[in-house]
């Protein structure tokens, strides 16, 4: 998984891997409308089975890229999480995300101003702040819980033009579930707002 | 898991690279006024301890990082280019590790060499205390201890644009620039 992948092939094969997975890129990207001024792309791997949307307008752009339960608990496990906890983060629909600033103005990104829109309702991501109590209460090692907290994209943060950050985002939906996506951000004083639909958890591998 | 699949999830990680447009990175933003660096004061790989007045007078580059993120492990070896570049110039590059162990760190680099000193900021306390809410977060250092600069994300520090800015840094700070005609 990406958050693991240790660098033993070295700096000189990734050229080759790279040109590699731009061809695979290109070759599968498929568009459709989502929001008035944005587009979305949707990307699925024909290895791994996984889903990356990329969301942009003129001034930010989003990618969500599926994380395996699998994934999530090997990342967490080798940053010192103990089998439990690191199911229990598992359990949730967890992306990797990218957030960047392509516009000319600087915007504002909270979290908690997001929405997903699953079977059983509306809710924001699950921010570190919401687990740190937890892991507290569960007496999870210190360099866990910093590498939990570094891992997670930032509840709250400013963006200037060209700013960009990758992080974990943590929704309140189990593997495999359907919903949708409201992104708010503020830029230049307005609340700006899109709607990313069809959107996934990646679930178990079957078979 | 496999190395097939170890592959493939690379892979993965190189098109979501690929896509944020990792390459173009050439962009500092400029802090106005310019605060007050935090104090920085922690150990390296070889346990000497830095602070960041130990280098007043010359332009700090500050960057945080962990071995896990991605963004940081891309930008790293830009990072060693820029010491390069510029280290024999005066600047100092400051790579302040979050929440990992020496041991961790030391297997890191046997991958990702660099020269310029990699703090350890074990206990996350330092990071604390300078405003960061993600990694990799760069701070540019004034030579008068004050932040000019900062860059959320990845970006390629020896990038033209950027070298040409930390050096007119300098410049604008050495004892000749503050010299009447």
């Amino acid at each position: 998984m990406s958050w693991v992948v240790r660098s033993a092939r070295g700096p000189a094969r990734w050229p080759r891997c790279l040109a590699l997975a731009l061809l695979a890129l290109a070759a599968s990207l498929a568009s459709a409308s989502a929001g008035a001024s944005g587009e979305l792309q949707i990307h699925t791997d024909a290895s791994s089975g996984l889903t990356t949307w990329t969301w942009q307008d003129r001034s930010l752009s989003l990618e969500l890229a599926q994380l395996l339960p699998d994934q999530t608990r090997a990342f967490f496990q080798g940053r010192g999480f103990g089998s439990d906890h690191a199911e229990l983060v598992a359990s949730h629909c967890v992306f990797q995300a990218i957030l960047r600033n392509r516009g000319q103005h600087a915007i504002e990104v909270a979290l908690p101003h997001w929405s997903s829109h699953g079977p059983e309702g509306s809710a924001p991501p699950r921010t570190n702040r919401d687990w740190q109590a937890a892991w507290a209460q569960g007496e999870v090692a210190d360099a866990a819980r910093i590498a939990f907290r570094w891992a997670l994209f930032p509840g709250e943060h400013h963006f200037e033009p060209g700013d960009w950050l990758m992080g974990m985002i943590l929704f309140d939906l189990p593997p495999a579930t359907p919903f949708e996506l409201t992104l708010r951000w503020r830029e230049a004083g307005e609340t700006q707002e899109a709607r990313l639909p069809d959107l996934s958890c990646a679930g178990e591998p079957s078979g | 898991m496999t190395t097939m699949y170890r592959i493939t999830m690379g892979l993965i990680l190189v098109a979501l690279l690929a896509g944020t447009g990792a390459a173009d990175t050439g962009t500092l933003t400029g802090i106005e006024p310019r605060p007050e660096a935090p104090p920085l004061e922690l150990g390296d790989l070889d346990g000497r301890e830095h602070t960041l007045g130990d280098y007043r007078g010359q332009v700090v580059v500050v960057n945080f990082w962990a071995t896990w993120c991605p963004p940081c492990r891309e930008e790293l070896p830009s990072l060693q280019r820029l010491w390069d570049t510029l280290g024999p110039e005066g600047l100092v590059v400051l790579g302040v590790n979050v929440g990992e162990d020496a041991d961790r760190i030391f297997f890191f680099t046997a991958d990702y060499p660099v020269d310029f000193p990699l703090l350890l900021d074990r206990a996350a306390n330092a990071i604390d205390t300078w405003p960061v809410r993600g990694i990799p977060t760069t701070f540019v250092i004034d030579p008068e201890g004050r932040i000019a600069y900062r860059a959320i994300g990845a970006r390629e520090f020896d990038h033209p644009d950027i070298v040409e800015r930390l050096r007119e840094l300098r410049r604008t700070h050495s004892p000749e620039a503050a010299m009447p005609e």
